[in-house]
C-alpha cells in the first residue's frame, strides 16, 4: 500500500484516479489542483507516491517536479499526462520524474507503474 | 496583422496531411478513452479571411467548445466542438451517468475539459513529434454558445480578427451512439509558415 498525492487540475481525472487506486489498496492522502498546490501538499504530507499532471494553470508538472525534487531528492513522481511528445517525456524524467504514463490510460497500467515504485 | 496567405498545392497537401495525422490520434485517445470505435472524415484545410470563415460555420443551435490554446513552436488553437445532445452523451459514454438535466453540470463541464485536454494534447503530440516541434498546449476552457459566436468569442481571446486566418476541420462520429462533433485546429499565420517551412524541408524541397 502506497500513500498518494493526485496532482491534476480535472476533478474528473482526480477522482478517477483515486477510484482507480483506492480500490486497489493505495490510500490517497491528498489531492492538488495545479502545480503550486503540488509542491504545498509535497511538503506537508510527505506522500510515497506523487501523480502530476503536466497542463496545469499557474505552476506546471514538470515545474511542480523541480520544485519537489529540490525538496526531496528522493521523491517519488509519476507523470500522468495526455502530452506524451518525446521532448516533453525526456524533459519530465529528466527533472527527476521516475515513469510517464499518457492519458488516456488503463487501469492496469497505472497500478502496475505504482506497484514497480513501491 | 492582416495579411494572406499563399501556398501552393503541394503545400496545401501537406498541410491537409498534418491535419489528418493530428485529428487521427485525437480521435484515437477519444476511442480509448469511451471503449468505442470513433472514426473521421477527410479534414478539410480552409484559409480565409476571419470573418469569412466564422460565418460559415455551424447554425442557431448551441454548441459546446472546449479550446486549448498552443504555444511554443506553433501558437494557436485547438477547439473540440459538439452541439450539447453530443456533449451530454459522450459524458454519459464516458461516466457511465445519465445526464442531470439539459444545462451541464460541474462535473460534466470537467469530464468535457478534459476530454478536449486528452484529444487536443494527442493532436498536438502528432505535429510535435512529425514536424520536430515542440508545443505546449494551455489548461482547456469550455463555453456553450452558437458555433460562429463561439468561434469568434475564441478568435478575439487570440486577438486575432483581421486578416487571414487558417482552419483545420475533422468531423468524428462515434459509433455506437452516431454523435458527431468537429475538431478544428487554427494556428496562427507565422506558426503555419513554419509548419510549412518544415514540411518542405521533410521532402527535401527546403528553403
Amino acid at each position: 500500500m502506497a500513500k498518494i498525492l493526485v496532482v491534476d487540475d480535472a476533478a474528473f481525472m482526480r477522482m478517477m484516479l483515486k477510484n482507480i487506486l483506492g480500490k486497489n489498496g493505495h490510500q490517497i492522502v491528498g489531492e492538488a489542483q495545479n502545480g503550486a498546490e503540488g509542491v504545498e501538499k509535497y511538503r506537508e504530507l510527505r506522500p510515497d507516491v506523487v501523480t502530476m499532471d503536466i497542463i496545469m494553470p499557474e505552476v506546471n508538472g514538470i515545474e511542480a517536479v523541480k520544485k519537489i525534487m529540490s525538496i526531496d531528492p528522493e521523491a517519488k513522481i509519476v507523470m500522468v499526462s495526455a502530452l506524451g511528445q518525446e521532448a516533453m517525456v525526456k524533459e519530465a524524467l529528466e527533472a527527476g520524474a521516475r515513469d510517464f504514463i499518457v492519458k488516456p490510460f488503463k487501469e492496469s497500467k497505472v497500478l502496475e507503474v505504482i506497484e514497480k515504485l513501491c | 496583422m492582416a495579411r494572406q496567405l499563399i501556398l501552393n498545392e503541394l503545400e496545401m497537401d501537406m498541410l491537409r496531411e498534418v491535419g489528418s495525422i493530428g485529428a487521427s490520434h485525437a480521435t484515437n485517445s477519444l476511442a480509448e478513452m469511451t471503449g468505442t470505435k470513433v472514426s473521421i472524415e477527410v479534414p478539410a484545410l480552409e484559409i480565409r479571411p476571419v470573418e469569412q470563415l466564422i460565418s460559415r460555420e455551424g447554425g442557431e443551435e448551441l454548441v459546446a467548445g472546449v479550446y486549448v490554446e498552443l504555444e511554443g513552436d506553433v501558437n494557436g488553437v485547438i477547439v473540440l466542438m459538439l452541439d450539447i445532445a453530443s456533449a451530454l452523451q459522450l459524458v454519459e459514454q464516458i461516466t457511465g451517468m445519465p445526464p442531470a438535466g439539459e444545462e451541464l453540470t460541474e462535473m460534466e463541464v470537467s469530464v468535457l475539459q478534459e476530454v478536449g485536454n486528452i484529444m487536443a494534447s494527442h493532436f498536438s503530440n502528432a505535429l510535435a513529434d512529425f514536424l520536430g516541434m515542440k508545443i505546449m498546449p494551455m489548461p482547456p476552457a469550455l463555453a456553450v454558445d452558437m458555433a460562429a459566436a463561439l468561434l469568434d468569442f475564441i478568435m478575439l481571446e487570440q486577438a486575432c480578427k483581421t486578416g487571414d486566418a487558417i482552419l483545420f476541420k475533422t468531423r468524428f462520429i462515434f459509433q455506437p451512439r452516431q454523435i458527431s462533433g468537429n475538431i478544428f485546429l487554427m494556428p496562427d499565420p507565422e506558426s503555419l509558415d513554419r509548419i510549412v517551412t518544415m514540411l518542405r524541408e521533410k521532402v527535401g524541397l527546403g528553403a
